[in-house]
């Protein structure tokens, strides 16, 4: 399985004087399908086809796309992929909506191209417009959860945090004091990440700040 | 097929209006993804920054000495006739295998005195269509046409409206440049309303962030503040006006190229690059359904 090629494998010990023409990446690739042809046995042989196809696929559309990223390790593509594919499981919805914010528009899926392959295609542009696997692994985070850091560049999207910042922008800082115990923990820490507020500690002073920033954005987006 | 006409404008100066201007017009013509495209750039800044990024300040006093700038489709207009525009275009760049290429309407600093006569001597409404009847018969010839707007509502501003599809407003991640988009909404309804035809005048496109910094905290709270504007803007219209992805990222590749006057895609390949080059895709793919 020489350079992403299935049905083309040849053993470790093929020469390394070959592999040293080929680059990082295109070996990262071979060392990829060596493992995944190792763990043949675990697989049923349709499906370790389906997946080496893929897995094949996937890296020779990203070694194409971006030259730039050749740098991303073998283990950190491979962490992306499975946090990427269990996503997409879990809540494809969202992924799709948190894909089309950040893409703008989805690629086109196939008529005859599998689920499967659309969101590894899919990986493929993410990672590309993302240009670190760090972000893409924060893109996959659960709906539920605090969402995407504030690396990404995503969460501006965050339509809850934004309208409760807007709303607790318009009440006094004691009407949001007295508020507080009352408040979504999820939320407060979706809004203080949204505004770069930290909220390891909740102390007074870290309220009031959170609030004079709703109050800013408030003010900011009056029209 | 008639060209896409966006006008790149903000109120707010320093937001990479030029920058967005010259580096997708090269884009567009030179880029492999798009090659073959014919690009027209009407730089209506009396700055010139355009004008100098893609002349050198020679080619610029040759270009202005042979009366090719916009300044005199203006001046044509104050004596009541009009000027061909092929007169005063300057070929900046051509690829002879794929046609493409890139042509400039320059500006000239002599232009600033055309700033001071908002009717040009004459009918306020007509003078603000000099562009728009300056395009017209060259249109069809150019697959887009980019117009680079001044920081200010001035007459050049109001042609660009009345000739362009669409505004493009570059941003970068503060109040201010926040406040130039919100007044851009409000002189742009104004002046439509002076119309009677909301459709005689560009409507506002999208968004591009410029100079973003990823993890800087303010960059990401005014991004959201931005968001919150621009659900607003198409609640009002009930038309989305797009953000265009991805943000482009802060980097001093940017004014390499600016220096020595090149263009992104003329550069090695650097991470900026890219972001242009797939707003640059954004931009193609948002307006492809737009006559």
């Amino acid at each position: 399985m020489s350079d992403g090629e299935p049905g083309s494998h040849q053993p470790a010990s093929a020469g390394l004087e070959r592999r040293a023409k080929v680059g990082p990446l295109a070996e990262g690739l071979r060392r990829l399908a060596d493992t995944l042809e190792s763990n043949q046995a675990l697989y049923e042989p349709i499906a370790f086809e389906r997946e080496a196809t893929l897995l094949a696929q996937c890296f020779r559309e990203f070694l194409c796309r971006e030259p730039g990223l050749h740098q991303v390790s073998e283990t950190m593509f491979r962490e992306c992929r499975a946090a990427w594919l269990r996503a997409w499981q879990q809540s494809p919805r969202e992924m799709e909506r948190r894909c089309e914010n950040l893409l703008g528009r989805l690629p086109h899926h196939v008529a005859d191209e599998s689920d499967l392959s659309w969101r590894l295609h899919l990986l493929v542009e993410v990672l590309a417009a993302l240009q670190d696997p760090a972000r893409v692994l924060a893109l996959t985070e659960a709906p539920d959860s605090e969402g995407p850091g504030p690396r990404s560049g995503i969460h501006v999207e965050d339509r809850g945090a934004t309208d409760a910042l807007l709303l607790w922008g318009q009440m006094t800082t004691e009407e949001f004091l007295l508020s507080w115990a009352r408040l979504d923990p999820d939320l407060v820490r979706r809004c203080a990440v949204l505004v770069g507020v930290s909220l390891t500690r909740p102390n007074l002073a870290t309220k009031r700040k959170l609030h004079a920033l709703a109050v800013r954005m408030f003010r900011n987006t009056l029209m | 097929m008639a060209a896409k006409i966006w006008a790149f404008l903000n109120f707010k100066g320093g937001v990479g209006k030029t920058t967005d201007t010259v580096n997708i017009a090269a884009i567009l013509a030179k880029h492999p993804d798009f090659r073959g495209n014919r690009v027209l750039v009407i730089d209506q800044d009396p700055q010139c920054n355009a004008t100098l990024w893609f002349l050198t300040r020679e080619r610029y006093h040759i270009a202005t000495g042979r009366n090719k700038s916009a300044y005199h489709l203006y001046e044509a207009q104050m004596r009541g006739s009009q000027v061909p525009i092929q007169d005063v275009i300057t070929p900046v760049y051509r690829d002879p295998e794929s046609g493409g290429g890139i042509d400039l309407v320059g500006a000239s600093f002599d232009m600033l005195e055309q700033e001071e006569d908002p009717s040009l001597g004459g009918e306020a409404a007509k003078a603000a269509t000099v562009i728009q009847r300056a395009i017209e018969p060259v249109r069809n010839a150019y697959d887009y046409i980019l117009i680079d707007c001044p920081p200010g509502y001035s007459i050049f501003t109001r042609n660009a409206l009345r000739a362009a599809q669409h505004v493009i407003v570059p941003y970068t991640a503060d109040y201010l440049a926040l406040e130039g988009i919100k007044w851009i909404k409000q002189l742009r309804d104004r002046f439509a309303r002076g119309h009677g035809d909301p459709n005689a005048v560009a409507k506002i496109g999208g968004v591009i962030v410029n100079r973003y910094r990823a993890g800087f905290k303010a960059s990401d709270a005014a991004l959201a503040e931005l968001r919150v504007v621009l659900d607003q803007l198409a609640g009002q219209t009930g038309e989305r006006i797009h953000l265009f992805r991805p943000f482009i990222r802060e980097a001093t590749a940017v004014t390499k190229a600016n220096n020595e006057q090149q263009a992104l895609v003329d550069c090695e390949p650097t991470a900026v690059r890219r972001d242009f080059i797939r707003v640059a895709h954004d931009l193609v793919t948002t307006f492809r359904r737009h006559v």
